[in-house]
C-alpha cells in the first residue's frame, strides 16, 4: 500500500476542518448536560451522505472523541455529569472548584483525557487480534460477573454507610428492570396506568440528569438560590494552578485506568459508563490516600478520565475486527457504514486496509485536535462558575428539557422522567440517601439482569455455571471478593474512628 | 410582599399561556379529520403530490430503536428521497415498536406517520402487543417501497448440516442432541423458528422436534456472541449481516454459513431457500418475506395517503432508488396503499393460521 | 422455596426482580431494624427531636414556583410548542430564581430566555434536525 497517497488523502483541507468540527461539536453535545457522543453520531449521521466514506468516518470519531472527553467541563464546574461516564468526574472535580482549582482540575481532565485516548489508540493498532480473541472468550457469566465487579464500586463509594449504599444500589437494579423485559415482550413492576408510557421503562439520561441536575437545582432553589453561584474560595488566587508535574506519580494510576477503560471498550455488551466506574473505584482501592478520594484528590480525577477516553479506541477492538461493537457510540458509527452500503465484517482490516490506517490516523489526529482545543481556551471555560445561578439554571433546564426529549428521538414521557426524578433526587439528598449507587444500579442493572438470565439460559438454569465455567471465572471471583473485603475492612476501619470521635 | 407578587404574576402568566394553550387547540380540530371519512371508499382522488408536500414537515416513527438497522435504513432513504425530489422535511425517528404503535395509533393528523415492516402485525398476533389497541384496523395501512430478501438462518461453518432439511434430518439419526436457535421474541424470527418446529415435527416426528429450542436473546451482535459461545447452534440474522461471515478466509471459530432463506432466492448467492428445501406446513412451502410499509392514522386526509402514494410511486421507480437500495441489501417495490391493504390483511390471515397451529414459546424454549 | 426462584420463559421477566427484591427486604431489614431499636430505646420518637425536612426558614416560593414551573413548562410544550413555550418559561424561571421586578433584571431575563430558546431552536432544531417538543 501507498502510505504516501494515503496520508495525502486523509489530510486534505476538507478532512482537517471534519475533524476540527467533529471535535468541536463533539465537545460540545458532550457539555451540554443531557445530550451525549451517542448523541452526536447519531445526529451527524444523516448528514454524512454527502460526503465519502473517509471523510464521513474522520467527522464521526472527532464527535466520538470529542463527546467523550466534553463530559468532563459541567462535572468539573457544576457538578453535573455531562454524560454518564462522568459520574466520577464529579466526585473529585467538583472539590476541587470549589477550592479555586477549577482550571487546574480542567486541565489535569483534558490530558487524562489525552493519555487515555492515545493508550487506547496504541492498543486498537498494535494488539487488535490477540484482544479480539480475548473478548469472545468473554461469555455471558463473564460479563455478568464483569458488571458485578463495576457495581463494587458502590461499596468502596459509600463509606460509613455501605448497607445503605448497596440498598440504594439495589433499589437502581429495580427501577431499571421496568418496562418491556426483551426475552418474552412482556411488561413487569409497570403500574397499569403507565403502561404506554413505561413500556421501555425509564431510561438513562433523564435519569440522569434529572438526579443531579435538576434535583441540585431543587436544593438550591430551597435555599433560595443565592446570587453568588461560588464562595469566595472558588476565586481564591492563591489556589494551586496547574502543571504537568501533577502527573508524577501518577503512571501507574494512568495506565490502569486507561487499560480497564479500553478493556470495558473492547467488551462488547457491557455499557461504557462501567469503565471510570471500575477504573475509579480500583484506583481508590490501590491509592495510598484513600480519604483523600472523593474529596478532590488529582488522582480520581485523573483516573476517571483516562478510563473513559480510553474506551474509545478499545469499543473500536471487536467492530473492526469482528464487527461486532464495543459501546452504543460504535453501534451507531456502524450506520456510517451501512449508509454508503457496506458492512463490516471479521475480514475488513485485510479488506479495506485503507480504511483501518484512516481510522487509525484519524484517531491520533481527533485526540489531539481535542487537546488543543480544551487545553488553551480553559481560562475561558473555567469562567462559567461565575455566571449567577440565577442565570444559569434556567438555561440548564432548556438543554436537560431538549436533552431528555431527543435522547429516544422524540419521546415526551421521558421528559416527564426528568421532573420525576429531579424530585426523587431532592428527597434522597433530604433523606440522606446516597443517590450515586442508585445511579450505578440504575446504569448497570439492565445488563446485570441480561447476562445472568442469559447464561442461565446457556446453563439451563443450572446454577453452578457461574463457578465452573473456567479460570477467567475464577480470577473475576477473586476480584470481586477482594474488593468487597476491602470495602468492609475500610467501613469497619472508619466506624471505629467514628465512634472514637464521638467519645 | 415583593416575592409574593412576583409568583403571583409568574404563575397568572404560566396558567394563562397553558390555558389559552389548550383552548386553541380544541377549538380547531385538524380540518383534514373532520373531511376525510374513512369509510367513504368511492372514489379516486386526484392530488399533485408536488403541490401537496411542498414546504410540509413530516415525522417518521419507526418501529426500531437502532440507526443501522434495516427499518432504519430503508425508511430513510426512500423519505430523504421523498425529500429531495417534493422539497419537503421528511425525518426519521427511531423510537421502537411500541411507541411507535401508540404513536401512531393516537396521532390526530398526518404530521406524524410510521414505517415498519411485517412487525406490525406480527407483535400483536403474537401477543407482544395488546390486540384492542394495535390491530390493522387502528391505522391506514399505506404504500410498499421495498422488500428484504434475507431473512435467514445461519449455523457456524463446521456444523455437519448445510441446509434447514439437513438439519432435520441428522437430527432425526441423533436423537439425543439438543438444537438450539437464537430468535427474537414475537417477530418474523420466531415465525420462521414455528416453521422449522412444525416441519420437523411434521417430518420426524413431535419427538424428535421437541429436541429443537429457542434461545431467546436480543439483536445480531447477541446472536453471533451466543452462537460463538455454544450456547446455541444456529441463529436467525439478515443475511447481509452474516455475509461478511461466509466469505473465505474468516477465522474458523467465528465462520458461519447461510442454511435457509425464508423468501426468496438471492440473485449470486447459493443459499438454499426453505421453499427449495422443502420446508412446508401442512404441504403448503413456507415461504416470508418481510415488506416494508408506511402506515398513517385514521385521521389521515385521503389526499394525504394518494399523495403519498404517488410519492412513494414516483420514487421508487427511479432507477437511483433501486440501485441505492440494493446496495443496502434490500429490494425496491412499489405497491399502492390499496394494494398494499389486501395484500397484508391476507398476509395476516395466513400467518395466524402458522401461528396458531404452533406450540407457543413456553414450550419451545430450553 | 426453590420453586420461587425457578427459571421459567413464561415468567422469566419476573425472574431477576424477584432476587433483587428478596435482597431489598432483607438488606432493608436488616438496616431498619438496629435503627429502630436504638431509636425505641433512646426514645426519639418524643417530638421535637426528630430532625427537619426542610432547611430552615426554606425559600418556599423558589422550591415550589420551581415544581410548579417545571410540570407547566412541559404541559406548554405539548400545547403550544417548543420555541414560544421555552422563550415564555426560561423568562419566568429567570424571574423566579432573582425574586425581583426591577426592569434592569427583567430585560436581562427577557434577553436571555429569548437567545437560549432561539438559539438552540435554531442549532438543534433547523441546522442539525433533532425532533423538538
Amino acid at each position: 500500500m501507498d502510505y504516501m497517497s494515503l496520508f495525502a488523502s486523509i489530510f486534505t483541507l476538507q478532512n482537517l476542518t471534519m475533524a476540527a468540527l467533529g471535535v468541536v461539536m463533539g465537545i460540545i453535545f458532550g457539555a451540554i448536560p443531557g445530550m451525549t457522543a451517542t448523541m452526536a453520531v447519531a445526529v451527524f449521521l444523516p448528514l454524512t451522505y454527502a460526503y465519502d466514506l473517509q471523510t464521513s468516518l474522520i467527522l464521526l470519531l472527532g464527535l466520538y472523541v470529542g463527546g467523550i472527553s466534553g463530559g468532563l467541563v459541567p462535572a468539573i464546574l457544576i457538578n453535573i455529569p455531562g454524560t454518564p461516564s462522568s459520574i466520577t468526574t464529579c466526585f473529585d472535580g467538583y472539590p476541587m472548584t470549589l477550592r479555586g482549582e477549577g482550571e487546574r482540575a480542567l486541565k489535569i481532565g483534558v490530558t487524562a483525557s489525552l493519555l487515555g485516548g492515545l493508550f487506547s489508540l496504541a492498543c486498537l493498532w498494535l494488539f487488535t487480534p490477540p484482544l479480539a480473541q480475548l473478548a469472545i472468550k468473554f461469555s455471558a457469566v463473564e460479563k455478568f460477573l464483569v458488571i458485578l465487579f463495576a457495581m463494587t464500586i458502590i461499596a468502596a463509594l459509600s463509606k460509613g454507610k455501605m448497607k445503605e449504599g448497596i440498598w440504594m444500589g439495589l433499589l437502581g437494579v429495580l427501577i431499571a428492570m421496568m418496562g418491556t423485559f426483551d426475552d418474552n415482550n412482556k411488561l413487569r413492576l409497570v403500574p397499569d396506568l403507565f403502561r404506554k408510557e413505561l413500556i421501555y421503562g425509564f431510561s438513562l439520561l433523564p435519569v440522569l440528569i434529572g438526579l443531579f441536575a435538576l434535583g441540585q437545582m431543587l436544593e438550591e432553589a430551597e435555599r433560595g438560590m443565592p446570587k453568588e453561584n461560588v464562595d469566595s474560595a472558588m476565586f481564591n488566587k492563591d489556589a494551586r494552578k496547574f502543571s504537568f508535574s501533577d502527573f508524577k506519580g501518577q503512571t501507574i494510576n494512568v495506565l490502569r485506568s486507561s487499560a480497564l477503560g479500553t478493556f470495558m471498550g473492547i467488551l462488547p455488551g457491557v455499557g461504557g459508563s462501567a469503565a471510570s466506574l471500575m477504573a475509579y473505584s480500583q484506583t481508590k482501592n490501590f491509592s495510598k490516600n484513600k480519604d483523600e478520594l472523593g474529596k478532590g484528590a488529582t488522582e480520581g480525577l485523573i483516573s476517571s478520565e483516562s478510563a473513559n477516553n480510553g474506551l474509545t479506541g478499545g469499543a473500536l477492538i471487536p467492530l473492526l475486527s469482528m464487527g461486532i461493537p464495543g459501546d452504543s457510540t460504535t453501534a451507531v458509527l456502524v450506520g456510517a457504514f451501512a449508509l454508503q452500503g457496506m458492512s463490516i465484517g471479521p475480514l475488513f482490516i485485510t479488506k479495506y486496509p485503507d480504511l483501518w490506517y484512516t481510522i487509525l490516523i484519524a484517531l491520533v489526529l481527533c485526540n489531539l485536535l481535542m487537546f488543543a482545543v480544551m487545553f488553551f481556551p480553559i481560562k475561558l471555560i473555567a469562567k462559567i462558575v461565575r455566571v449567577p445561578k440565577q442565570r444559569m439554571y434556567p438555561v440548564i433546564i432548556l438543554m436537560c428539557v431538549v436533552g431528555a426529549y431527543a435522547a429516544n428521538y422524540g419521546v415526551m414521557f421521558d421528559v416527564w422522567s426528568l421532573v420525576i426524578f429531579a424530585v426523587l433526587g431532592y428527597l434522597f439528598s433530604k433523606l440522606k440517601l446516597p443517590a450515586t449507587p442508585f445511579l450505578i444500579g440504575f446504569i448497570l442493572g439492565g445488563d446485570l439482569e441480561h447476562y445472568f438470565v442469559d447464561a442461565l439460559k446457556g446453563s439451563g438454569g443450572d446454577l453452578t455455571v457461574f463457578f465452573t465455567r473456567g479460570p477467567i471465572c475464577w480470577v473475576l471471583w477473586l476480584m470481586i471478593l477482594a474488593s468487597v473485603a476491602y470495602a468492609v475492612i475500610q467501613e469497619r476501619g472508619s466506624k471505629k474512628e467514628a465512634k472514637k470521635e464521638a467519645e | 410582599m415583593k416575592k409574593l407578587l412576583c409568583l403571583m404574576l409568574v404563575m397568572v402568566m404560566a396558567f394563562s399561556l397553558v390555558a389559552c394553550g389548550g383552548t386553541t387547540t380544541t377549538t380547531t380540530p385538524a380540518p383534514a379529520a373532520s373531511e376525510a371519512p374513512a369509510e367513504n371508499e368511492g372514489g379516486e382522488v386526484e392530488v399533485d403530490p408536488a403541490e401537496f408536500l411542498k414546504g410540509k414537515t413530516i415525522r417518521v416513527v419507526i418501529g426500531s430503536t437502532s440507526v443501522t438497522g434495516d427499518t432504519y435504513l430503508t425508511s430513510d432513504l426512500v423519505t430523504r428521497m421523498i425529500s429531495e425530489k417534493y422539497e419537503c422535511n421528511i425525518k426519521v425517528d427511531p423510537i421502537g415498536a411500541g411507541r411507535a404503535l401508540e404513536e401512531i395509533v393516537t396521532v390526530k393528523g398526518e404530521d406524524t406517520i410510521m414505517m415498519f415492516h411485517d412487525m406490525t402485525y406480527l407483535g400483536v398476533l403474537f401477543g407482544a402487543y395488546d390486540e384492542e389497541d394495535y390491530k390493522l384496523e387502528n391505522m391506514i395501512v399505506g404504500a410498499s417501497y421495498g422488500f428484504n430478501p434475507g431473512d435467514s438462518f445461519s449455523a457456524v461453518a463446521s456444523a455437519p448440516y448445510d441446509t434447514i432439511a439437513e438439519l432435520g434430518q441428522w437430527m432425526s439419526e441423533n436423537p439425543t442432541e439438543t438444537v438450539r436457535l437464537a430468535v427474537e421474541a414475537g417477530g418474523v424470527s420466531q415465525l420462521g423458528f414455528n416453521a422449522i418446529y412444525m416441519w420437523i415435527s411434521e417430518t420426524y416426528g413431535e419427538e424428535i422436534a421437541a429436541n429443537l429450542k429457542a434461545f431467546v436473546t436480543g439483536s445480531t451482535d447477541e446472536k453471533l456472541q451466543a452462537l460463538w459461545d455454544g450456547n446455541c447452534q444456529g441463529i436467525y440474522a439478515a443475511a447481509s449481516a452474516v455475509e461478511e461471515y461466509t466469505l473465505d478466509g474468516v477465522d474458523d471459530q467465528l465462520k458461519l454459513k447461510v442454511i435457509g432463506l425464508m423468501g426468496g432466492s438471492i440473485e449470486g448467492k447459493d443459499w438454499p431457500t426453505f421453499e427449495e428445501q422443502g420446508i412446508a406446513i401442512g404441504g403448503t412451502p413456507f415461504v416470508f418475506t418481510k415488506e416494508y410499509i408506511a402506515c398513517y392514522g385514521l385521521g389521515a386526509s385521503k389526499e394525504f395517503v394518494a399523495a403519498m402514494d404517488a410519492a412513494f410511486e414516483d420514487v421508487c421507480n427511479s432507477t437511483e432508488y433501486i440501485e441505492a437500495i440494493e446496495a443496502l441489501g434490500y429490494k425496491a417495490q412499489c405497491l399502492t396503499s390499496e394494494e398494499v391493504n389486501e395484500h397484508i390483511y391476507n398476509k395476516r390471515a395466513e400467518m395466524a393460521a402458522v401461528i396458531a397451529n404452533c406450540p407457543s414459546f413456553d414450550d419451545l424454549v430450553g | 422455596m426453590a420453586e420461587f426462584f425457578q427459571y421459567r420463559y413464561s415468567t422469566s421477566h419476573y425472574f431477576f426482580p424477584k432476587i433483587i427484591i428478596t435482597l431489598l427486604i432483607v438488606l432493608g431489614l436488616i438496616i431498619i431494624i438496629p435503627k429502630i431499636i436504638k431509636a425505641v430505646k433512646s426514645g426519639a420518637f418524643s417530638k421535637g427531636n426528630r430532625p427537619h425536612f426542610f432547611v430552615e426558614n426554606y425559600d418556599k416560593l423558589k422550591l415550589f414556583g420551581t415544581l410548579a414551573l417545571l410540570i407547566l413548562y412541559i404541559l406548554a410544550l405539548e400545547w403550544v410548542g417548543f420555541l414560544i413555550a421555552s422563550i415564555i418559561f426560561i423568562f419566568l424561571f429567570n424571574v423566579l430564581f432573582c425574586g425581583t421586578l426591577q426592569p434592569k433584571s427583567l430585560l436581562i431575563s427577557a434577553i436571555i430566555s429569548v437567545v437560549a430558546s432561539v438559539g438552540v431552536w435554531y442549532i438543534f432544531g433547523v441546522v442539525f434536525n433533532v425532533t423538538l417538543p
